[in-house]
């Protein structure tokens, strides 16, 4: 007895001093539970043909952090395909506990979804981890659909040992305008801008008395645009301690972000009593105002008043590019994978061929007024064309700049956007921002050490 | 008979509890560290524990936590006892020292890693403090001493607990082999030897296991202070583990728990046994 007893004490203490955890399978009791939930027994049947689109009908199941942009899309996908509907699930503010709970679910190879949007997640080693369905086979399965469609960009990154994992449905770009009145001055001629352009910008409106007004700077925008080019996932290498970065860190620390009335939503920017007043849509913006602000969505008419900004105030986009010269993604908008353990996959396959190949973008712009038709840039290189010539159609030129910098844009860095990473290097950053004793050499190593003990993982 | 029943049935709730949440997923890991992923699920053999035993980072994450284990163990055990023996001789407010004691362990982790963060982070006072005292910016901001932080972390919290074990201990012990010790002209230090370590080997095998047991939990406080990505010196096999979680490796994830098992299941069970012929010969 007492030599069972000392070996259970000895498996008690190990089991607890071990990492091991609870597998219940919650969501296969909401799959029983839920009728025409990924898993149930609803399926896709091939109905009559309406329009130019194969018919279909069954329930679809969608796991996304934040139903912004879903709930203009999936009524899209519902009106192009009306057997079909999709069920939205998961939505919630907060991004570390969507994180987790997916993983835990992802990691279990049970699922109570047929698609998951994997914003905030680890995409590429999801990818490496092979838990989601290969989208090359069932592009290529397709008669009319081609990976030559897409951006190739997008492609490329998607592309992880071979297979695509998961694919965004669109894309934002990370542009700058800046008053039209103040181009001179502050020295933003070209088409393309950095951060050091920016810098100097800043540093002349301030030598010319006026005032630096933006929208959606801060500088967490600028460090991670930057850390993100510094970061190869594929290679397992980094720059970020490099003469280059450390020059970067220099310079943003510099900058005093408070005084450049910075307002992240419309509340904030009404509160703000430096340069902005209120207007009668938004906000308008002294003259003596540098305005210099990201657009994050280039597809949008100036006249649009979507943003803090009067279309008079605003240049055309000035595209931003990080420190090493690659144009950056500012994010994959809706990359989203069929996970292996789907119960439903043709159908979910379905609702990515209607995003990424079918949908109809003829005369639609991306905006009208305050209405959404479909906000980002279409990954597609047709609908952003349909999109832009709806928008733009008056200004060719500016359609075809805008597509060669969506063709050249890398999504590479994006890739390594995920909750963890991304933590621990903002850490780093805000250590050093709020520090009179780190220098920049230190934040880059520590950096850089960080990133290396992630890609040795 | 009757009374082995009783032993099982006393132990069947607990059994139950560790077998549901414990040993059963446990195994199921096992199948998890052998196959290739949780898409196609390939047997793959050892692959996953071969390729865990050879990476660096796991290496260095098992030194550093053997590090941290023999100095918070080793040191939170002498701590112990000596705060111990010091309450035994207390005369005065016994009952207000022992409570003082056991403060640590009332206050919520989350609370006071805020406490350390003041302390210890990169601005912090005590950083404050050194270029205070005239060292230079580089070599604050190197801030090398991570893994004595975390030790102190570690005996703030449990020398308290493994003081009242002690002290309990210490109570148990006849005064009278003292008194017999006394007439043999023994002095301090012989007594200590020959009566307190012997008769509270009992009591130190506890405190030793907890300790080992703590020592692991206090990945949580080290979580808190430094994030999931810490400096390399303080990098954990809880780190590895708990990020291989976040990167989706469940396979890598399983393997290295498998390994750490193993280690610390031959700990233990070492430590069971020597405490077994200690046992045997004292009787």
């Amino acid at each position: 007895m007492k030599k069972v007893l000392g070996v259970l004490c000895v498996l008690l203490l190990v089991f607890q001093l071990s990492a091991c955890g609870d597998q219940s399978d919650p969501d296969r009791i909401y799959r029983e539970a839920v009728p025409g939930s990924a898993g149930s027994a609803a399926s896709s049947e091939p109905m009559s043909s309406s329009g130019d689109l194969p018919q279909v009908t069954g329930v679809l199941t969608l796991k996304a952090q934040q139903d912004f942009y879903w709930k203009h899309w999936i009524p899209l996908f519902e009106k192009a395909y009306p057997g079909v509907t999709v069920q939205l699930t998961g939505t919630t503010e907060d991004a570390d506990s969507y994180a987790q709970q997916t993983m835990v679910e992802l990691m279990s190879g049970s699922v109570a979804y047929d698609l998951l949007e994997l914003w905030n997640l680890p995409i590429y080693r999801a990818a490496e981890n092979g838990l989601f369905e290969d989208l090359t086979a069932y592009v290529d399965g397709e008669e009319n659909c081609s990976l030559d469609d897409l951006y190739p960009g997008i492609v490329a990154a998607s592309t992880v040992e071979g297979q695509i994992a998961s694919l965004p449905l669109a894309f934002d770009v990370i542009a700058l305008r800046v008053n039209p009145s103040h181009i001179d001055v502050s020295g933003l001629q070209n088409d393309r801008v950095s951060f050091r352009d920016l810098y100097t910008a800043m540093e002349k409106a301030d030598n010319f008395g006026l005032v630096t007004v933006e929208n959606n700077h801060n500088a967490y925008l600028f460090f991670q645009t930057e850390l993100m080019a510094s970061i190869d996932e594929a290679n397992k290498v980094t720059t970020v301690n490099s003469p280059e970065f450390i020059t970067f860190l220099e310079q943003i620390k510099i900058i005093d972000w408070n005084q450049t009335n910075y307002a992240d939503t419309e509340s904030a920017g009404r509160a703000d009593t430096g340069s902005y007043k209120k207007g009668s849509d938004f906000l308008e913006i002294d003259a003596n105002a540098l305005s210099m602000m990201v657009d994050e969505t280039l597809i949008s008419p100036p006249e649009a008043l979507l943003l803090p900004q009067q279309s008079e105030t605003a240049s055309l986009p000035l595209l931003f590019t990080a420190g090493n010269g690659r144009t950056e993604f500012s994010a994959l908008v809706g990359p989203v994978g069929i996970p292996k353990a789907c119960e439903n996959k043709e159908l979910a396959w379905t609702f990515l061929r209607y995003f990424l190949f079918e949908m109809d973008c003829e005369g639609k712009v991306p905006y009208q007024g305050e209405d959404m038709y479909f906000g980002p840039t279409p990954v597609n290189r047709s609908m952003a064309n349909q999109l832009m010539e709806a928008t733009f159609g008056d200004e060719p030129a500016l359609i075809e700049k805008l597509n060669g910098w969506f063709s050249e844009a890398d999504a590479y860095s994006l890739l390594t956007v995920n909750l963890g990473l991304m933590n621990a290097t903002n850490g780093v950053f805000t250590e050093y921002l709020q520090s009179d004793v780190a220098s920049a050499e230190e934040c880059a190593r520590k950096l850089e050490e960080k990133i290396y003990t992630y890609f040795k993982e | 008979m009757k009374a082995k029943k009783v032993y099982w049935l006393f132990l069947l709730p607990s059994l139950c509890g560790v077998l549901l949440f414990f040993a059963v997923p446990f195994v199921f890991s096992l199948y998890y560290a052998l196959i290739d992923n949780m898409g196609s699920r390939a047997f793959t053999g050892l692959r996953h524990f071969i390729e865990t035993l050879q990476n660096d980072l796991f290496l260095s994450a098992g030194r550093n936590t053997l590090v941290f284990l023999l100095l918070s163990v080793a040191l939170g055990m002498a701590l112990s006892l000596l705060l111990a023996l010091a309450l035994r001789r207390l005369r005065h407010s016994r009952a207000l020292a022992v409570s003082v004691l056991l403060l640590p362990m009332v206050v919520p982790s989350g609370t006071i890693v805020q406490f350390w963060r003041v302390l210890f982070d990169a601005n912090g006072l005590l950083n404050r403090l050194l270029l205070q005292m005239g060292f230079g910016h580089a070599e604050v901001a190197q801030n090398q001493w991570q893994m004595g932080i975390i030790v102190f972390i570690f005996l703030w919290k449990n020398v308290s607990y493994n003081t009242v074990l002690f002290w309990s201990g210490l109570n148990w012990i006849p005064q009278n082999y003292y008194e017999q010790m006394n007439l043999e002209g023994a002095g301090a230090l012989g007594r200590f030897r020959h009566v307190t370590l012997v008769y509270l080997s009992p009591t130190s095998f506890i405190v030793l296991l907890m300790s080992i047991v703590n020592s692991f939990k206090v990945f949580k406080e080290i979580f808190m202070l430094y994030g999931a990505y810490p400096p390399g010196n303080i990098y954990m096999l809880q780190h590895y583990m708990n990020n291989q979680f976040q990167s989706l490796n469940m396979q890598k994830l399983s393997s290295a728990a498998w390994l750490l098992f193993l280690v610390l299941g031959a700990l233990l069970a070492f430590l069971f046994q020597r405490q077994k012929r200690l046992t045997d010969l004292y009787e």
